[in-house]
């Protein structure tokens, strides 16, 4: 059991990013058994350990989603204020991406039994498997597989047979500005995206105000 | 030579009765378990006069005690479902036991109804959305959501619930834990019994089973720790105490009985009367109060083993008068004492029964059922199981006797001025310095432990307040929930529990359904979004279509959920009722309630009700002892038919008056139960000075029998003050100091008519 433990934390320290604050592209493909498809988007993220992460999908629709640290998340659509991401979904969603793109080894552990899966020619690690030790979680989602090369990172979030999402993150650079001068860089100076990510609490009220 | 006197016909009759009675009890119990019951309920007063809303409440109450939680608590998340997982299996294999394990509020099989009726449910935000937005903007918004990180991850698949409305309906309005930072992982067993949560066979049957299982989870998982939450633990454990009580009290009353009438009577033959009227007294009682009510409570029992204390008193008299200190022309004087005393005690614990409470009832008809039993048992079967004169031991009671009567009758010869004085003062510092206690929590007494495990329950998951909730009651479903509507206007959405929580009104779902009517058009949104991903649009217009009119009954949702929740509707004379929880009482103030009444609206606040009733209960007693007063006088008078002889009165009221002093300047106050104990001091005062009045010329006999009956008392309602169930030690206390007062005014009594006789008082 000890042995276990200290195997998790170890392979998911070396899996997981090690900094704080840093941004990269995204490309996603979802699947569903009723689409005879698989949806494909891509888009940017930027992600700082101290407030949140802002999912911002280009293609085929913009549309932004930001997970905070404050438990309050929104989502942004071109031309619109903002609306109020309210639900155990969302809030699962925020727990377990900020922990994966936060390198948070332990609440990973707490959650996910952790497994490797090395190439039977090489023996070196290919994969790590994160696996839901909660019976609830696993009624959600099945398992996690992070896949690592030089360049990139694949998650592959597999709900269950028929739904699964594949998220590969390339070109990731760290913070080269301070953090909202490095959102604003990113998204522009009026983008709402920025607001919400440092700033929840006001944007939740104006939405509310509106409302 | 004082020879017993055989039983006249219709005792004779009344004996043959009762033994009668119990056989026939006996036999229609044998083979069948009997039903101890421990619902503490019976020890609150009814909280309102409205009878719907007293049967509403009481399904309720019955729902919550036939539910508990098993929480489990550990590191790790894996071994905390195994061991959940293997708890709740065991325990659903007990009898009339059901288990959800989970942290639900809800069931998967309420889910699955509510899903059925999809198209009539949607969240306030989303009929906003519908009617805010065109329909191409509507397919927009959809088309974000589904490209979003959780984006068509739901509670169906996307060719069912394509805008993913339904996902959003279930995870907005149902508050379920999310992940949590903590470093500690839990699992709830929800568990539900069939029947009879507050039935001590239940209770200790399952106690055991829950003892086996929480030692072989700690054994299989060492890291987890079980934590208890419900009604159901409180009254196990008031069921041991109760049960400890009863073990220890009649065991120390019955050896310490024994060994005083050894003492006294230096023989084993005196053992033999008092032990048969006590056993046909107690199970005669235990008969009818089981007959009357269905079941015993064990509160009932506790007082029932007090009662061997009082029943053992005819014995003693009947001893006394026909032993070798008695003259030969006693028995006639004894008959008619023991007469009034029994009908001074079925008043004094008859009056019992006028208080609305059905502890003190079931207590009532316990008590006069087995004093009557006794009293005839005494005097059918007293003179074949005494034989031969009974031999009082003289270097025993009687020094004792003498040296309290040396200190009486010189409390005896005070001037009737003097007396007058102390009565005035008395009265003045019981009117003065007499305060009540009408707060229901110093009924029980519950473990610390117990209490810190219901509240290690609640920090962890949706727990609502147990003794706080709203009854919302309508002629049909439609105004049940526009009265619903009205109260969630005014108290924050989030701190309540309701079917509205889940569901919208029969008239709301039909208007969602059409608000979306547009939507499942063959162009409509729906149609265009399904057919942008690929997916076939025609099938779920077609299940649409095949709603309309279709309404889901709240009644048939919530009536009898698994789960965590209690029911929350019930239907009652043409009358439904929802019960309204609070998750959350900080977010209102209780005390504006009054001022916004709304029509069919009650707010049940079991603590505070149950203060004003006890609080009425209690005033309502002394106005009852105020009449057995004058009852026990109307008794006198015809029995003496002599204004003086009702000064035998004096002697209960001043013990009561003092009684009362003294527990006020010491005690929290006077509860109700302290006020309804002095009933009995009435009866066992007024015993005394019968006895003392009746027997005057045997008045060495009589105030050795008067002694040793009050010492009998004194035993067993010491030992029910020591007990830790307040509500006995309140019992217990009032008595052991009424009745040790009791003693001393009868003995004054005696002197004073022994004065009278040698008129040596002063006028």
């Amino acid at each position: 059991m000890l042995f276990e433990k200290a195997l998790s934390s170890d392979l998911l320290e070396n899996w997981l990013p090690q900094t704080c604050q840093y941004h990269g592209k995204f490309q996603q493909t979802r699947t569903l058994e009723a689409l005879p498809n698989p949806l494909q988007s891509s888009g940017v993220f930027l992600f700082d350990c101290d407030a949140g992460i802002i999912w911002h999908t280009d293609t085929p629709v913009i549309s932004s989603v930001i997970y905070t640290n404050q438990k309050q998340h929104f989502r942004i659509s071109a031309n619109t204020q903002g609306k109020l991401l309210k639900g155990l979904v969302h809030a699962n969603m925020s727990s377990m991406l900020q922990a994966l793109m936060g390198g948070d080894v332990t609440h990973l552990t707490k959650i996910f039994t952790v497994e490797l899966i090395a190439n039977p020619e090489t023996d070196a690690a290919e994969e790590l498997k994160l696996l839901p030790k909660s019976a609830a979680l696993k009624r959600h989602l099945q398992e996690i597989q992070l896949q690592k090369t030089a360049a990139e990172m694949n998650i592959w979030l597999i709900n269950d047979e028929t739904k699964s999402t594949r998220i590969s993150t390339l070109e990731i650079a760290e913070f080269q500005r301070p953090a909202t001068e490095q959102c604003h860089h990113l998204f522009g100076a009026d983008s709402l995206n920025c607001e919400a990510l440092y700033f929840p609490a006001k944007l939740a009220d104006a939405i509310k105000t509106e409302r | 030579m004082n020879q017993p006197v055989k039983a006249s016909k219709v005792t004779l009759t009344g004996f043959f009765g009762l033994l009668l009675i119990l056989v026939l009890f006996f036999i229609s119990q044998s083979g069948r378990s009997l039903a101890i019951d421990t619902n503490l309920k019976d020890l609150s007063p009814q909280l309102t006069e409205d009878k719907a809303l007293q049967h509403a409440v009481a399904k309720l109450s019955s729902a919550i005690e036939n539910r508990f939680t098993i929480l489990i608590t550990g590191p790790d998340q894996s071994a905390v479902d195994l061991a959940a997982q293997k708890f709740a299996e065991g325990l659903s294999a007990v009898n009339g036991v059901t288990t959800a394990v989970g942290e639900e509020a809800v069931s998967q099989e309420i889910v699955e109804q509510l899903s059925s009726q999809r198209f009539g449910l949607l969240t306030r935000s989303q009929r906003i959305t519908i009617e805010e937005n065109s329909q191409d903007e509507l397919v927009e918004i959809a088309t974000e959501n589904l490209y979003q990180p959780s984006g068509g991850v739901g509670f169906l698949p996307i060719d069912k619930d394509p805008f993913g409305w339904f996902t959003e309906y279930l995870t907005e309005l149902v508050d379920e834990p999310t992940l949590t930072d903590s470093s500690e992982s839990f699992a709830a067993i929800h568990v539900t019994l069939e029947r009879g949560g507050l039935e001590t066979s239940v209770q200790e049957n399952l106690q055991r089973v829950l003892s086996q299982f929480e030692s072989d989870i700690h054994t299989t998982y060492p890291k987890t720790q079980v934590l208890r939450s419900g009604v159901f633990f409180f009254a196990a454990e008031a069921a041991r105490t109760a049960k400890k009580d009863i073990t220890t009290i009649s065991s120390i009353s019955i050896v310490a009985i024994v060994v005083l009438l050894l003492l006294t009577f230096f023989s084993l033959r005196p053992l033999l009367l008092p032990f048969v009227s006590v056993a046909t007294g107690i199970a005669f009682a235990f008969a009818v109060t089981y007959w009357i009510y269905g079941s015993i409570h064990i509160l009932t029992i506790v007082f029932g083993a007090s009662l061997i204390g009082i029943i053992i008193d005819y014995s003693l008299h009947y001893f006394y008068c026909h032993s070798d200190q008695a003259s030969s022309n006693t028995h006639a004087g004894l008959i008619n004492a023991m007469k009034l005393s029994l009908i001074s005690s079925v008043i004094g614990y008859g009056a019992l029964g006028f208080s609305e409470l059905v502890s003190l009832q079931k207590i009532a008809v316990f008590s006069c059922a087995g004093l009557i039993a006794a009293w005839i048992t005494v005097l059918t079967t007293a003179p074949r199981l005494i034989g031969k004169k009974i031999t009082i031991n003289p270097r025993f009671l009687p020094p004792v006797v003498d040296y309290l009567k040396g200190i009486t009758n010189a409390i005896a010869r005070w001037p009737k001025s003097l007396f007058t004085a102390v009565g005035i003062v008395l009265l003045i510092q019981v009117v003065n310095g007499v305060v009540g206690n009408d707060d229901p929590r110093v009924f029980f007494n519950p473990p610390a432990d117990l209490i810190d495990q219901e509240r290690a329950v609640a920090e962890r998951l949706t727990k609502v307040e147990p003794g706080r909730y709203f009854v919302v009651r309508g002629d049909d479903e439609n105004m049940l929930f526009e009265r619903l509507d009205a109260l969630y206007q005014r108290i924050p959405e989030n701190a309540l529990l309701s079917i509205a929580s889940w569901l919208s009104s029969p008239a709301e779902q039909q208007q969602n359904y059409q608000l979306q009517g547009p939507l499942f058009e063959t162009d409509g949104a729906i149609a265009k979004f399904m057919q942008s991903i690929g997916l076939d649009a025609k099938p779920l217009i077609a299940e649409y279509k095949q709603h309309q009119g279709r309404v889901l009954s709240a009644y048939d949702l919530f009536e009898n959920p698994s789960g965590t929740l209690p029911p929350l509707m019930i239907e009652h004379e043409k009358q439904i009722f929802a019960f309204v929880l609070i998750k959350d009482v900080s977010q209102f103030d209780p005390d504006q309630i009054d001022t916004w009444r709304i029509e069919g609206v009650d707010y049940i606040d079991i603590a505070s009700m149950s203060s004003n009733a006890l609080k009425n209960q209690r005033e309502a007693s002394i106005r009852f002892l105020l009449l057995a007063f004058v009852l026990v006088g109307m008794t006198l008078y015809v029995r003496y038919r002599s204004w003086p002889k009702l000064l035998m009165l004096v002697v209960p009221g001043a013990s009561i008056a003092t009684t009362l002093l003294v527990i006020s300047l010491f005690g929290n106050g006077i509860t109700l139960f302290h006020s309804m104990a002095l009933f009995l001091v009435l009866g066992l005062g007024m015993d005394y000075v019968i006895f003392v009045s009746e027997l005057h010329n045997e008045k060495h006999i009589t105030l050795q029998a008067v002694f040793l009956s009050a010492v009998t008392s004194l035993l067993s309602f010491g030992l029910l003050s020591t007990s830790t169930i307040p509500v006995v030690h309140a019992f217990g206390i009032t008595v052991l100091i009424g009745n040790g007062l009791n003693l001393i005014g009868a003995m004054i009594y005696a002197g004073r008519l022994e004065a009278q006789t040698n008129g040596s008082v002063y006028e």
